[in-house]
This record gives C-alpha cells, sequence and structure tokens, in this order.
C-alpha cells in the first residue's frame, strides 16, 4: 500500500514539475517562417543568440522553424493567432510586405498591422553569369539567346530574372524548376545555363566568388554595388513609371531577414523591441559573430519599414498595374 | 601521405574524439526519436561548433549526422515506426523479422550493414574525390532523368503478388508526390485553399501514418510484438553473419548510396527505397520479402549510411552542397575560415581526410555502441503491447507533429494512418507507393528542366538510351517468364471488382480536376492518371476472366488476406484525435501521460505502475520535444486557463 502510494507520489509531482516551465513563459520564441539549414534559419538563430541581451530580464530565446508557403503561414499566424504579450516573435520573407499589393490572391494579409521589429540586411541583388557562359556586360545578357535559372515561379530568383527581361526587352530564357539557388549553380559550373538573377552581393564577396562569375547587373543597389560600379536596372528602365514598379516589386529586399511581433502586440511592446533591436544591431559582439557567419548585417529600424511599405502602397494605381505586368 | 599523418594527428586529439563521441552520441539520440533527423541535429549543434576549433567542430558535426541513419533502426526493427525517413525501408522486412522473435538477428545485421555501408561511404568519398569532379561536371540534367526513372522502374520489384496493384499503388505515390504548388506555372494542385498543401504533402507525417499507425494497430491486437523467452535477444551475431555473407549486396547498395548521395536532390528516403528494391531482385534462401527477409534489412542500411560520404562529393569538389544537411555543414565549415571547392584537395586537403576519418570513425563508433546495447533493446519486443503500444503511439503522433508544426500533420497522420491498414489488410503495397511518391516529383522535375534546357534532344543522351534499353531488356525479360522472382506467385490472388473501382475513382478524379490546371502542370498527374485507367481496366478485365473460370470451377477459392485487426485498428484511430483533443485542453505532457497511463491500466496493470508509466513518458516527451527540441506547441486550454489566473 505504502508502495503504491509513494509510487502515485512520485508520478504526480513529476507531472507538476514538468508543468511548470512549460507554463510559465519565461523564454520567449522566435518562429522563422522556413525551414532549418537556409539563409533565414542562419540569421534567425544569431538573433535568438544576442537579442535577449538587450531586453529586460534578459530573457533567453528558444527557436522554432514554422515553414509553409514561403513563410505565409507564419505570417498569417502573427496577424491572427499568435499571443501579443512579447513572447512570440517572428521571421518572415520581407515580400510579405507587398504581396497583397502584387498578388490579388494574397488580399487576406493586413500589411497596416504588421508590428516591423527591424529589419537585419540591406540585401543587393544582382544578376551574374558563369565565367564560361561569354556573356560578360548588359548588352550580351541583353541580346544572348541564353537560359537563365530560376526556381519555383513565386521565388525571387523567377521573379527579378521576368522583371530585368521586360525591362531590358531581353531575349534570354528563364528555365524554372531548380530546387534551389544551388542546383542552380551546379547548372551553370555544368554550363547547362548562363547565369541566374537574385544573386546576393554581399556573398559573392565574402566567400571570394567575384572573380570566378561576371557580375552583370544590379536590381537592388547598396554601397558595395555602387563602389564596383556595377550597372543599376532602374538606370535602364524607360520611364519613372518603371523605375517606381521595379522599386514596389524588388524594395523590399532592403529590409531583408525582418523581424517582426504579432499583430495583437501593444506599441508599448513594440517600442520595447524596436529599441532592444537597434541596440542589438550596434552591440560588438553581435556584428562580431555575424562577421564571422558572413551575415553582412546592414540594418533598418521597424520605424522605417513602417515608411517603406508605406510608401509602395502609396503608390498610384499605374503603377502597381506595372509592377504585376512586370512578373507575370 | 604528409597530409593524411598530419590529420589524422589532429584528430587523434583528445578534444577531438570527444567531440566525435558526443556527436555520435547526440546523433543516436537524435535518429530514435521518430519524425526528427540529422538535419534537425545540425541546425542543433552548429551554434555549439562555433566555440570550437575547424577539427572539433567537423568531428562533432559528421559524428553527429553520420549515425542518425545507425540508429533509426532501432524502433523501425522493434516497433514498425521508423526513427528518421532513412530506415522507412527497413521497417518492413525488419519489424517483420521482430515478430518472428528475431529482433536480435535483425538488429545485428542492421548494425553491421550500417557500418561496412558507412565505410564504404567514406572510402568512396575518399578515392573519389579527385575523380569525380570532372565526372560531376559532365553530368547533364537529361542524365539525373535518366537515374531518377531508373529508379522508378524498381517499382516493377516492389508489386508483391499482385502486379496490378502494385502498379496501382506506385501511381497512386505519383499522384500524391504532385499535390502542392507548382514550380513551373505556380498553379495549386490539390492544395483545397490550404496554405499547409502549398509544399506538398510532408514526408514524415505521410510515411509515419502508412507505415507506423498499422504497426501499432497490429500491435495493439497481440500480447506482445515477439512471444518472450524464445531467444528474442539472441541472434545478433547471426545477423552479423548475415550481413557478411551478403557482403555483395552490402557493396552494391552502398555503392547505390554513394552515388545517388551525391546527384542533387536525391534524399536518404529515395536512396533507401531504391535499395530496398534492388535488394528485392533476389529473394535468398530467406523467406518472402515482406514476411522477415534479412536482404530487406542489409540493402537499405547498408545504402542510407553510404549516402552521407556521397553527399559531401559536390560540397567539397565543387563548393555547392548536395541536400540542406550538407548546405548548413558548409556554413559551419565557413565561420571556421574553410572555404570548400578546388582548395579542399589542396591547402586544405587535411581538413578534408580529417572529415573522412570522422565519418569513417563516426560509423565504427556508432554501430559498436548500438550492437552493445541491442540486447537489452530488443527486449522490447516482449514487453507487452498494452505498455509499448501507447508509448509508441504517442511518439508516432509527436513525430509526426514535427514536419510542420501543424494541427494538419497530425490530420495527415490520421488519414495515412487509415489508408495504410486498409492497404496492408487488403494486401496492396506499400513501398510501392512508398517509391512513387518519394520519386515522382524528382521525376518530374528533372523531365521539365531537361526539355527547357535540352528540348527533344533530351531523349537522345546516351543515358535515357541506355535506360529505355534496360527498361525494354527489364520487360522482355519479364515477358518471356524468365524473370519471374522466387517470392511472386505464379498466379495472381483473385481480384475484386471493388480494387479497379477504387483505382478508377482516382484516375477519374485527377483526370477532371487536371483540366482546370494550366498544360506543363496538368501533363505528368494526367500520364499517371492515364496508366491508373489502363491498371484499373486490367483489373476488370482480370476479375470476369476469373468469375467465368470459376463459373467452370477452374479457379480456387480465394485465399483469405491477412485479417483487419478492426478492434485495435479503430482503437488507434479514435487515439488519434483523442490525443489530439487532449493536446488542445492539457498541453502535451499531460495527454501523453493520460493516454499511456489509461491503456497499461486498461491493459491490467495497477494503478501506480500505470501513472509511473504515464509520468515516465511525460518526462521523456518533455525532455525530448520541449528542452532538446522546442517544439511550437498550439497553445492548451489549461495552459490559458492559468496565464490567466497568474
Amino acid at each position: 500500500m505504502l508502495r503504491r502510494f509513494s509510487c502515485v507520489m512520485v508520478a504526480v509531482g513529476l507531472a507538476a514539475l514538468l508543468a511548470v516551465p512549460a507554463l510559465a513563459g519565461e523564454t520567449i520564441t522566435l518562429k522563422i517562417g522556413y525551414p532549418a539549414g537556409g539563409g533565414f534559419d542562419l540569421s534567425g538563430r544569431l538573433v535568438a543568440r544576442h537579442l535577449g541581451k538587450h531586453l529586460d530580464g534578459n530573457p533567453s530565446f528558444v527557436v522554432q522553424n514554422v515553414p509553409g508557403g514561403g513563410s505565409l503561414k507564419l505570417t498569417e499566424m502573427l496577424q491572427d493567432s499568435e499571443p501579443g504579450d512579447g513572447s512570440v516573435i517572428g521571421m518572415v520573407g520581407p515580400t510579405m510586405a507587398t504581396a497583397p499589393l502584387l498578388d490579388p490572391a494574397m488580399q487576406q494579409l493586413r500589411v497596416s498591422e504588421f508590428r516591423w521589429i527591424g529589419g537585419l540586411r540591406n540585401e543587393a541583388s544582382v544578376c551574374i553569369t558563369g565565367r564560361k557562359s561569354g556573356v560578360v556586360t548588359v548588352d550580351d545578357f541583353r541580346t544572348g539567346d541564353i537560359l537563365i535559372g530560376a526556381s519555383g515561379k513565386a521565388s525571387t530568383t523567377y521573379l527579378h530574372a521576368a522583371v530585368v527581361k521586360a525591362i531590358l526587352g531581353a531575349r534570354f530564357t528563364i528555365v524554372t524548376g531548380f530546387q534551389g539557388i544551388n542546383d542552380i549553380d551546379a547548372a551553370i559550373e555544368r554550363g547547362e545555363i548562363a547565369g541566374r538573377c537574385s544573386a546576393t552581393y554581399s556573398s559573392l564577396r565574402s566567400m571570394g566568388l567575384l572573380d570566378s562569375v561576371n557580375v552583370i547587373l544590379t536590381v537592388v543597389a547598396d554601397a558595395a554595388t555602387d563602389t564596383a560600379k556595377v550597372p543599376l536596372l532602374s538606370d535602364l528602365a524607360a520611364s519613372q513609371r518603371d523605375r517606381d514598379a521595379i522599386q514596389a516589386i524588388t524594395g523590399t529586399l532592403t529590409f531583408h531577414h525582418p523581424l517582426l511581433l504579432p499583430s495583437a502586440a501593444s506599441p508599448e511592446i513594440v517600442a520595447t523591441y524596436r529599441a532592444a533591436f537597434d541596440r542589438m544591431v550596434r552591440d560588438p559582439a553581435f556584428l562580431a559573430e555575424a562577421e564571422a557567419l558572413k551575415v553582412e548585417i546592414s540594418a533598418t529600424g521597424g520605424a522605417r519599414i513602417d515608411e517603406l511599405v508605406k510608401g509602395y502602397y502609396a503608390s498610384p494605381p499605374e503603377t502597381i498595374a506595372r509592377a504585376r505586368e512586370l512578373i507575370r | 601521405m604528409d597530409v593524411i599523418t598530419t590529420a589524422l594527428a589532429e584528430m587523434l586529439e583528445p578534444l577531438r574524439l570527444a567531440m566525435l563521441f558526443a556527436g555520435v552520441c547526440a546523433g543516436l539520440v537524435i535518429g530514435v526519436i521518430p519524425g526528427i533527423g540529422g538535419l534537425f541535429g545540425m541546425a542543433l549543434l552548429i551554434p555549439l561548433s562555433f566555440g570550437l576549433d575547424a577539427y572539433s567542430a567537423i568531428a562533432l558535426l559528421l559524428g553527429m549526422s553520420s549515425v542518425t541513419t545507425t540508429s533509426d533502426t532501432i524502433p523501425a526493427v522493434l516497433i514498425g515506426v521508423p526513427g528518421t525517413v532513412g530506415s522507412m525501408a527497413t521497417v518492413v522486412d525488419g519489424h517483420a523479422l521482430a515478430k518472428r522473435n528475431e529482433a536480435g538477428r535483425a538488429l545485428g545485421a542492421a548494425y553491421s550493414a550500417s557500418m561496412l555501408g558507412g565505410l564504404f561511404g567514406a572510402l568512396v568519398l575518399a578515392i573519389s574525390l579527385p575523380l569525380l569532379k570532372p565526372l560531376l561536371l559532365m553530368l547533364r540534367t537529361p542524365d539525373f532523368l535518366a537515374i531518377t526513372l531508373l529508379g522508378l522502374s524498381l517499382v516493377a520489384l516492389l508489386v508483391g503478388r499482385d502486379p496490378l496493384k502494385g502498379f496501382a499503388a506506385a501511381g497512386a505515390g505519383l499522384i500524391l508526390s504532385f499535390v502542392g504548388v507548382d514550380d513551373q506555372t505556380a498553379a495549386h494542385r490539390w492544395t483545397f485553399g490550404q496554405v499547409y498543401l502549398w509544399d506538398g504533402l510532408p514526408l514524415g507525417a505521410l510515411f509515419l501514418g502508412l507505415f507506423g499507425i498499422p504497426e501499432v494497430a497490429s500491435m495493439m491486437s497481440r500480447r506482445s510484438i515477439a512471444e518472450p523467452g524464445t531467444g528474442v535477444t539472441t541472434g545478433v551475431r547471426e545477423g552479423i553473419g548475415d550481413t557478411l555473407r551478403e557482403w555483395r549486396l552490402v557493396l552494391q547498395c552502398s555503392g547505390i548510396g554513394a552515388l545517388l548521395g551525391a546527384l542533387p536532390g536525391v534524399g536518404l528516403s529515395v536512396v533507401s527505397w531504391i535499395a530496398y528494391g534492388f535488394a528485392r531482385r533476389r529473394r535468398g534462401d530467406g523467406p518472402a520479402f515482406g514476411e522477415g527477409n534479412i536482404r530487406g534489412v542489409i540493402g537499405p542500411e547498408s545504402a542510407n549510411n553510404a549516402t552521407d560520404g556521397g553527399s559531401l562529393i559536390p560540397t567539397i569538389a565543387l563548393g555547392i552542397p548536395g541536400g540542406a544537411g550538407t548546405a548548413l555543414l558548409l556554413g559551419a565549415l565557413i565561420v571556421h575560415g574553410i572555404v570548400p571547392g578546388p582548395h579542399m584537395l589542396e591547402a586544405n586537403a587535411s581538413v578534408t581526410v580529417a572529415m573522412i576519418f570522422s565519418l569513417a570513425m563516426a560509423n565504427v563508433i556508432g554501430a559498436g555502441l548500438c550492437l552493445g546495447l541491442s540486447r537489452p533493446l530488443s527486449r522490447v519486443a516482449t514487453v507487452g503491447s498494452h505498455i509499448i503500444g501507447p508509448i509508441a503511439l504517442v511518439f508516432v503522433i509527436l513525430g509526426a507533429f514535427q514536419s510542420s508544426a501543424s494541427v494538419q500533420d497530425v490530420v495527415v497522420l490520421a488519414c495515412f494512418g487509415v489508408v495504410g491498414m486498409l492497404m496492408k489488410a487488403r494486401e496492396w503495397p506499400r513501398p510501392a507507393l512508398a517509391l512513387g511518391f518519394v520519386l515522382g516529383e524528382l521525376v518530374e522535375r528533372n523531365f521539365f528542366l531537361s526539355w527547357q534546357i535540352f528540348g527533344w534532344s533530351t531523349f537522345l543522351r546516351p543515358s535515357f538510351l541506355l535506360v529505355v534499353l534496360l527498361l525494354a531488356v527489364q520487360i522482355l525479360w519479364h515477358l518471356s517468364g524468365r524473370g519471374r522472382r522466387d517470392d511472386t506467385q505464379p498466379s495472381p490472388p483473385p481480384g475484386s471488382v471493388w480494387n479497379a473501382i477504387v483505382v478508377f475513382s482516382i484516375a477519374g478524379f485527377v483526370l477532371l480536376t487536371a483540366r482546370a490546371l494550366p498544360a506543363e502542370a496538368a501533363l505528368f498527374p494526367s500520364i499517371t492518371a492515364v496508366f491508373l485507367l489502363l491498371v484499373a481496366a486490367a483489373m476488370l478485365v482480370r476479375v470476369l476472366i476469373q468469375r467465368r473460370a470459376c463459373g467452370s470451377g477452374v479457379v480456387p477459392a480465394s485465399a483469405a488476406a491477412d485479417p483487419v485487426p478492426v478492434r485495435a485498428g479503430g482503437a488507434v484511430v479514435v487515439g488519434i484525435p483523442a490525443f489530439l483533443a487532449g493536446l488542445f485542453l492539457f498541453g502535451p505532457l499531460l495527454s501523453s501521460g493520460l493516454l499511456v497511463a489509461a491503456t497499461m491500466r486498461w491493459g491490467g496493470e495497477s494503478l501506480a505502475r500505470s501513472a509511473l508509466g504515464g509520468a515516465m513518458v511525460a518526462l521523456v516527451v518533455h525532455l525530448v520535444f520541449d528542452r532538446l527540441i522546442s517544439t511550437p506547441w498550439p497553445r492548451s486550454l489549461l495552459e490559458t486557463a492559468l496565464s490567466a489566473l497568474s
């Protein structure tokens, strides 16, 4: 009898012990809208190791990958169901900010309610070709009967190539269906295709690959592409309307790897997180680890993202119509 | 030579050996837990590797990733639930061996095959690095298409007793692989407005349903997996002997694993099913495949451990990772200032040697540890099913939940659990469906890429012509009756008109709904549906012929199919939504504990033992899924109420 009682007590005690840490909410969860292993995952886990140091009480962070629909699933969760008490933050694709603008099927997203904390990177994006392709200049790129690789039709590899093709009036064919950037690069290496767009300039530089590819054209610029004097797509556009349309499609990459709070979060919580983010991106320890990981930090604050996004939605209807036409 | 000695000296330092051992231990634990695998382990361990030097980081990460496919056999053999996608094919014959009281033999064979496969993979990596770069650069997308088509042709070896049912199952697998947003057209194929289905059906939840749930149901309908005291724990040595006797199969399947691992997009699930199909070419002196043939364990187990070595080839030689796991490893190497590519054979050659060494050593240590544990572990097969059954069910459900941390994962698990039980009871070969599912997307992707890049000349590539020739020879061989395998019966079992109706309905649904899709998105589903229509027609014709023959008394009475474990199956299917309801009401820990405790009590255990069992399971669930993985559970009512109170 005594044995039975002690067994029950041990079981109840264990159950009680187990319940406590799970319910107390002493940690903050950073949800990443992509699977483990990609650029978002790398940046997200970097943030999880540092952001807590800049919040009151130095809470610890746990990372959860919540992949689905190119981060649409997590965006909808943050908009509709995640708690706004600051216990959950998310990292989604920046294109979620303009998804309803460019795709009529995405009207369920209420972007004006998004609570941006900040974006980690200004992702300068370029079109590149392989050394063996013989495509070296913008003119070669425009006039050559070449193949440009892309993954799915909803990916930036396709969208940027489609914009470049339409703006330049280029003759190249976009080959879709590669499983990811690594697959496309392997096909370029084998000489099956000439190149790709949506290549990250900072990655090419940090990996020492600038000498092994031809950088043809900048789609989204930063200081480094300006210094390298890579031709800029918007300089080649025929009208201001086209330039605005390019900006609406590609501009979100200026706040790449963005963090946001659930839409239910109060203005005070948003302000707290924005201040912590601003402190984190200036913290030498954070910057040193980012440099070791080859993650180039060029942060944009949450308030600035709000302004940028408002700007896209204030575009005249003909600009939006042109943007939709460019990526059709 | 100096490079090798330098690298070995570096790796044999105590700290690095300790890291290798720690990595192996972590990998073994991760492998045992259904639903998570090496990729997850990599994401978990990489931050820890930043503080280490490059050699220790390699030892830790490769030590972990090389052995998840060794220990994933433990749940596959003992409870019929694959630990990672790499051991799904092992379940078919491995668990059947456990039911025949030969768990020890199956584990012994699996570990030794894993070890030899892993060593072979490391050897292939070592020898082929200087040679494979030019070969990898010579291959073109149509060659990948040819290889995937050759893989798909192995369906012919997985069809079981009734080829028509096998081909129908493979076709259904192909159709299921097309669900999701199509890359060519961005069209939504059978996503039914669910964002969840945009990325396709989750492999983990689908396979845990198809293979895990029926095994849990079958386990619940017996007293235990194997009869107690009948030599379950012995036979480890016999298993090792089996592997050594089947050395040709080990070498062949390791070769398949290493070579396929080097190709883009070919994951563990593809490799293990192809190796299983390859092993089934010859029955050997064991029982029929699916009933506990040791070749069905040795083949996939030697292949999946060799895959790691293969997948490192493009990473090291070209600096382009072959899969998500190697992409993470690449990122970790870059942190340590090692940039993969041509330098790996020149300036960084000692790092390459260290990687090969880590791979080889990890496989030896991993298999050694598992062999040491196999005797006590195989006792699990004799534990009462009222204890092991609910525990297996909890881990299957929680494992499926790891696919995308959605309630829909559990819905997919339950649906395919029912499909799996029906297929098992009605003798529809699930391996054929599995191979169709894992290869469908690859075949379609490689076809469209080849078509866009090469056009008609896709079909004139030597590799493509060779595969067509091989397939033609295979078909002629079978038609001439010489290729009939010894595990197939000369005459298939009598068919039912309902089988034809089911296949016809699937094909009809796909053809009708595909009309709304763009032509490119509809092409492969439509071809598959037409193939299914032909299979359905053949089934119908066969039924008519058999009925006529039956009328004249030629055909013997039909052999009874496996009895459906109706009661246990029903209990398991009801158990899933019950657990889900518990998850929403009380959270994962209480519902896991309650499910186990209630089933133990119902099975006749004392209240105290049941409560203790439930608490132990809740503790393990907490340690693994909360502390180790930090699973994003849905917020339970209890949690909401408690946080409102505080």
